[in-house]
């Protein structure tokens, strides 16, 4: 019973961290135009929750909440970035923590590197599919994956900061 | 947990290279426009090829945004989108460059003085 509300507190609170995170963000100028794009410094919980090694289902839980949070304060709630945004952290929360779990090559920074760009990949997929039905949004790629790596290593930063002070092992369910 | 790994580092080179050679890709065909098509989530609606400037109008009849194409360059003005971002996109002559609008769906792809040339890269 204290192991499950630890858990939910957990992700209550990453969850929270992440939707406020989502919502200011928003009004950060990109230096580019890039289509749908946003800094996506919302996904350092993510990263938290994956390398405190919770399990993944709460990792995935973590992600759609602060999206569905997020866009409901910002008022973009089922618009076509709300739907990126959605593919994009579930697809960063899951090949993060898949990585994490089965292999141990990576640190931090690689972990975040690798959901930065599967993030990345999986907005401009479902852009291209569901929302202008045209393969030429790749035409951004390399500019999403460049603002990614900068963002990653950021978000790899803020994490590593909050693991040195912060305890987490007594928030592991 | 440690911070970097010895693969990181490899994994962040093979990204930049990446990036790169697909930045390089992008820009290699570079001179003047002959005209553009628009669409509107995935139809084509308007063909352009003469100079002026065009009205995107939905099936209800609203306005989302006009098209300008003169000498050999196009552009968006007056788009409804909140954040702008096609606007910003500014003139827009290379012929891989698409200019798309995500809330509205619509994306405005010039057309090139070399028929698919470049375009490879997309088709996958």
């Amino acid at each position: 019973m204290v192991k499950r509300t630890k858990t939910i507190s957990h992700i209550a609170i990453l969850t929270a961290l992440a939707s406020a995170i989502y919502y200011v963000e928003s009004f950060l100028p990109m230096p580019v135009s890039v289509p749908g794009a946003r800094w996506g410094f919302s996904n350092f919980p993510l990263l938290l929750s994956v390398v405190s090694g919770i399990s993944v289902t709460n990792t995935l839980y973590i992600a759609l909440l602060k999206t569905l949070l997020g866009s409901i304060l910002s008022g973009r709630f089922l618009s076509p970035m709300f739907w990126m945004g959605l593919g994009g952290s579930l697809a960063s929360a899951l090949s993060m923590s898949l990585f994490f779990k089965f292999t141990n090559k990576f640190g931090i920074l690689g972990i975040s590197e690798i959901g930065a760009f599967f993030s990345n990949a999986v907005q401009l997929i479902i852009a291209s599919l569901f929302i202008v039905k045209s393969a030429n949004v790749f035409w951004y790629f390399p500019y999403m994956l460049f603002f990614g790596i900068i963002t990653a290593f950021i978000n790899a930063t803020i994490v590593n900061y909050i693991l040195r002070s912060v305890n987490l092992d007594r928030f592991k369910s | 947990m440690k911070f970097t790994k010895k693969n990181d580092l490899y994994l962040l080179i093979v990204v930049i290279l990446l990036v790169l050679v697909m930045i390089f890709m992008n820009a290699s065909p570079n001179q003047g426009i002959i005209g553009a098509e628009v669409h509107l989530k995935g139809d084509q609606i308007l063909q352009i090829t003469k100079e002026g400037t065009y009205s995107v109008i939905n099936d209800e009849g609203e306005l989302l945004m006009n098209v300008e194409y003169v000498d050999q360059r196009i552009r968006v003005t007056d788009s409804s989108c909140p954040l702008k971002v096609c606007e910003n996109t500014g003139w827009v002559e290379n012929p891989n460059q698409p200019i798309i609008c995500i809330p509205n769906e619509i994306i405005v792809k010039p057309l090139g003085t070399q028929n698919g040339e470049g375009i490879d890269i997309y088709t996958w």
